[in-house]
């Protein structure tokens, strides 16, 4: 595989010089060289951006990179062309590999036409007898609205699958590989997530000043960043602890945040904001636009804050976020001092490169987390210990920035480099054989089950294992990494007058680890969630059984049926004894088909 | 012994629960109506209001808490949540009075019980599955109403099992409604004047009426559209085949890019579809309140549930509101036709919960009849209600009804800092008078004659 240019940011265009217009002659003439055939061969191996774009499979497209107001008040954030992939099947929504726009209206009960693909021309149109492709100004928005969410949320998958980053293809959660992406799904002043349905919802409000969320950068990154956890993590939304839903939420800003950063332009105008040479810090306060139409707030969360785990208490997820929100921004602005003030370099160069540390710190060790129930303490450990493989010596001494920002936040986090120790007695994994079949990989688990603590009677499922091929600094190739996840549910009776109608039931404890391995069976690293069967952890398992029973008597006690959805519409096949229809009774619920089964 | 009648509004947050006690030659009748609030209100103010109830009846019995009726008007949260059975232990009940709608194998309710069904796994998935969506107060008003407490059902409605799990096994449930009806006619109710009512006072001048909801609840208050919009929302859900379906076959709505049934899940699934439902659902129980017409010694009195009114709208096929079909009943039956001297203002001042605009046809509205302009400052009027938790698109309550009420009430009051006129008492704004540790507007009134 070629090696990746240094000095090229991911899906970025660059302003046309005297010796790139050269270079662009070159990709053309390669481009024209290439068959057909091998250029889809090309496209389905999944090459680095740059190498795609040096063999002119990229397709430029207009979107914004903020928001329409942003835009207004900042024209330089306007609509701009983005480079996304080229491939093959390319089709009207519009519709690739891993997504599908449908522009269903479910207000006015109207599908629009979809944005129209032309191979030859490689750009979409308003309709398939268009002659000039799709731009902010057309007379009918809708199929700029539709290939702008569509750029952006492929953006944000390319993004998280880059190597700068997880480094391998990300799943989505559900059955199936396509996302659905609704740009004007109806009248609200809402964006979702809906792993049901497969998909991305967007709605749109006000009368005088139609606020669309589909062409939030903002907005669509964050909706987006919920589908990739989601797939990488399919049990964080099953977790009942409020800091596993504000991880959710965390993971969500960040990659609008951090995607929204991979722009020249807006690198250049946080530098230039910073410097006070242009209006204050756009950058922290996400979604602009929405935040200025609903509540008559500026935004409806800022990074730039100072909220701590002291302040937790009562809140909810969206609010406990920005801890973590927070913390990440001011790593980053430690970060570009060091690499500006203290290192001399440009600002230019060091907005690029904080931009590039501060998305591996940030975002490599989501493959780190527990498959269940993480909490920010995990989520700082990840990071550290991350980091430390990557960058044992420390010479700029970053990890004391991230524990000091973690110190003032009170979240805990180790104190020391002391690195995570491999399992007592854990054999070498066959790493091939990991990747084979999730049947192999639980051979190895079952093998050992005593060293991971993994109680004998339990049954263990494979949640997944990927093979990802990382980059780190300067583009340096890292080892490949083998990320194993797996899970079983300890079987927990509720037992006590609270639980009221649910009493006697059994809720299920979801248990689990993730162990990272690299290519030469090394041990990296161990997270993990414990039951209260093995002695080693029954302290903390008892903390976390004792944590489910108090939120589902507290759910009882509130008289919702929320402990209906946790026992039993859960993803994870429960060894329960309750079976639907007796809860349903119980509950006063009828037997009714569930949605989306 | 006392003469005057009583009734206290309990300040229960955005909810209802009101005690009447209605002498009776020689002995008192004690009744207590809902006793419910929102998921954002507090259980305590509950648990404060019945140990206000039980001191009241333990005052008036001697000693003996027994409440003769406890009417449940339908099943809301706001309505009903404060049914725990523990609360209720040691409290002796004579009968319990729930919305017919609220009877599990109610055969004319098929349809309801399905709406009911889909929009409470609607609410569940909106509120718990759909992440990051941000809801405004008045959705997630509609969506918490539509998620059944149904401990507190089971407890009303069940006589068998656990002590803890029932209230009072030994009292009678009637599923009361106005129309005539061989099984509350056996429990002692009788059918007069168009109504089902209770007529078994000492004093045989004072009567209850029942004036909704009628036993037929789907025909009544579904209409066809609502009930063809049930069905096939129900075979979207099961993913059955959209072949078939009227709104895809006459629309031609099938996306090129993905399958039928991703699309068919995919409308289920939007806010608007789901939202829609659950309002469905809310508007369907509200309408099927209990609504009861007091008549004692020359004095009316009126307790409206949530019954809601729909507008003048002229559309055939479309749902009708409870007011709607009391009004065309009372066109027979002639019980609006006299004026009232309390009134207990339906919805918790919802707009749509008092008949507010003109019927169709003449030019005067039924509050012209029942709080007429001639007998000004008669009617002790009283809003049970919580501002600010259905949001600002929508106010509840409603501030032109306040003002139209407030010209119209005797007990009209001016609050600072609200709306500038008169208006009529009103639970969240009188807390701020209150001495007690409970909350409550409490109204006497003498006989008439």
């Amino acid at each position: 595989m070629p090696t990746p240019k240094k000095s090229a940011p991911a899906g970025e265009v660059r302003r046309p010089k005297n010796t790139l217009s050269k270079k662009l002659a070159r990709q053309r003439l390669l481009g024209d060289l290439i068959s057909p055939k091998l250029r889809t061969t090309l496209a389905s191996r999944r090459w680095p951006l740059e190498v795609l774009r040096e063999l002119d499979l990229m397709i430029k497209v207009p979107v914004y990179f903020e928001d329409p107001l942003v835009a207004k008040e900042i024209p330089e954030l306007g609509p701009n062309m983005i480079e996304i992939a080229w491939e093959p099947g390319l089709a009207d929504g519009p519709t690739s590999s891993r997504l599908a726009v449908v522009d269903y209206d479910g207000d006015a009960k109207r599908l629009e036409q979809p944005a129209h693909w032309v191979e030859e021309k490689r750009c979409f149109v308003n309709n398939p007898t268009a002659k000039k492709p799709l731009t902010s100004e057309h007379r009918n928005p809708h199929q700029f609205h539709q290939m702008n969410v569509w750029a952006t949320v492929q953006r944000v998958l390319d993004f998280y699958e880059d190597a700068t980053v997880l480094g391998r293809p990300v799943p989505w959660a559900f059955r199936g590989n396509r996302l659905i992406i609704v740009p004007h799904a109806g009248e609200g002043q809402n964006a979702c997530y809906d792993p049901t349905s497969k998909s991305l919802q967007f709605y749109y409000f006000g009368e005088a000043n139609r606020v669309y969320t589909c062409l939030s950068h903002d907005i669509v990154a964050h909706e987006a960043g919920h589908a990739v956890l989601d797939g990488i993590r399919p049990y964080f939304l099953d977790s009942f602890g409020l800091e596993t839903a504000a991880l959710h939420e965390f993971v969500a800003d960040i990659t609008a945040i951090l995607s929204s950063l991979r722009n020249n332009d807006v690198r250049s105008f946080f530098i230039q904001s910073l410097e006070g040479k242009k209006p204050a810090n756009f950058l922290e306060n996400l979604a602009e636009q929405f935040g200025e139409a609903v509540e008559n707030r500026p935004y409806l969360r800022t990074a730039n804050n100072k909220f701590t785990m002291d302040d937790m208490p009562g809140r909810e997820c969206h609010e406990c976020s920005q801890i973590l929100t927070g913390m990440v921004f001011d790593i980053l602005l430690g970060l570009l001092e060091s690499y500006w003030h203290e290192r001399k370099r440009s600002a230019k160069q060091a907005a690029w490169d904080a931009t590039q540390r501060i998305t591996r710190l940030a975002l490599q060790p989501l493959d780190y987390f527990p498959p269940v129930d993480a909490k920010f303490s995990d989520y700082a450990q990840a990071m550290l210990h991350r980091d430390y493989l990557l960058n044992p010596d420390d010479p700029y001494k970053y990890r004391s920035i991230i524990r000091q920002v973690c110190n003032t936040r009170k979240i805990p986090v180790p104190q020391d480099d002391k690195p995570i120790e491999a399992p007592y007695n854990l054999s070498y994994p066959p790493v091939n054989d990991l990747l084979a079949s999730h049947t192999a990989a639980y051979h190895y688990l079952h093998a050992n089950r005593k060293a991971l603590r993994i109680p004998n009677r339990q049954d263990v499922v494979i949640v997944d294992v990927s093979a990802a091929e990382r980059v780190g600094r300067d583009y340096f190739h890292l080892p490949r990494e083998v990320i194993m996840q797996y899970l079983w549910a300890e079987d927990v009776t509720l037992d006590g007058r609270e639980f009221g109608p649910l009493q006697g039931m059994a809720v299920p404890l979801l248990c689990g680890g993730t162990v990272v391995f690299d290519e030469n069976s090394n041990f990296l690293y161990w997270a993990r969630k414990p039951g209260t069967e093995e002695e080693k952890d029954q302290a903390e398992g008892r903390q976390r059984k004792q944590e489910l029973l108090a939120h589902v008597a507290d759910r009882v006690a509130a008289g919702d049926a929320e402990v209906y959805k946790r026992l039993t519409s859960g993803r994870f096949t429960t060894q329960s004894s309750l079976t639907e229809s007796t809860l349903a009774q119980r509950l006063g619920l009828s037997n009714s088909s569930r949605l989306g089964d | 012994m006392q003469k005057n009648l009583l009734i206290r509004v309990y300040d229960v947050g955005f909810g209802d629960s009101i005690y009447v006690a209605i002498p009776d030659k020689d002995r008192m009748f004690h009744m207590l109506i809902d006793c419910g609030n929102s998921n954002q209100d507090s259980l305590e103010k509950l648990q404060k209001v019945l140990e206000d109830v039980r001191s009241l009846l333990r005052d008036a019995n001697e000693g003996e808490e027994r409440l003769d009726l406890l009417v449940v008007t339908h099943p809301h949260q706001d309505h009903i949540r404060g049914f725990n059975p523990t609360w209720f232990q040691g409290l002796s009940i004579g009968q319990i009075w729930l919305s017919a709608f609220m009877k599990e194998d109610h055969p004319q309710a098929k349809q309801a019980r399905t709406l009911q069904s889909l929009s409470t796994m609607l609410a569940k998935a909106l509120l718990y599955e759909s992440h990051n969506l941000e809801l405004s107060a008045a959705d997630r008003s509609t969506l918490d109403l539509c998620i059944t407490n149904a401990r507190a059902l089971d407890a009303l409605r069940h006589t068998s099992g656990n002590a803890d799990d029932t209230i009072d096994p030994d009292a009678a449930r009637l599923y009361v409604c106005r129309d005539e009806n061989v099984a509350l006619k056996k429990a002692g109710l009788s059918f007069k004047d168009g109504t089902m009512c209770l007529r078994s006072f000492s004093d045989t001048s004072t009567v209850l009426r029942v004036l909704a909801p009628e036993w037929d609840i789907d025909g009544s208050y579904l209409g066809e559209t609502c009930g063809e919009h049930t069905t096939l929302f129900a075979r979207l859900l099961a993913t059955e085949t959209a072949n078939d379906s009227p709104e895809t076959v006459a629309t031609g709505l099938q996306p090129a890019n993905i399958s039928m049934s991703d699309f068919q899940r995919l409308r289920s699934r939007l806010l608007y579809s789901s939202l829609a439902f659950c309002e469905m659902d809310e508007q369907l129980r509200n309408n099927t309140s209990v609504v009861l017409l007091l008549e004692w010694q020359g004095r009316r009195l009126l307790f409206c549930g949530d019954a809601e009114w729909s507008g003048t709208a002229k559309r055939k096929k479309s749902k009708k509101g409870s007011w709607n079909i009391m009004l065309e009943n009372d066109k027979q039956n002639g019980h609006f036709a006299k004026p009232l001297d309390f009134l207990k203002v339906g919805h918790h001042g919802s707009i749509n919960g008092s008949p507010y605009e003109a019927e169709s046809g003449i030019n005067e509205t039924i509050f012209d009849r029942l709080l007429p302009a001639s007998r000004r400052g008669r009617c002790q009027i009283v809003v049970s209600t919580e501002s600010g938790i259905h949001g600002k698109k929508n106010p509840v309550p409603n501030p032109l009804l306040l003002r139209d009420l407030g010209r119209r009430a005797a007990n009209a009051r001016h609050y600072d800092g609200d709306i500038a006129e008169d208006q009529p008492q009103r639970t969240d704004l009188e807390r701020y008078n209150q001495k007690s540790p409970v909350g409550y507007i409490e109204v006497e009134l003498a006989p008439a004659r």
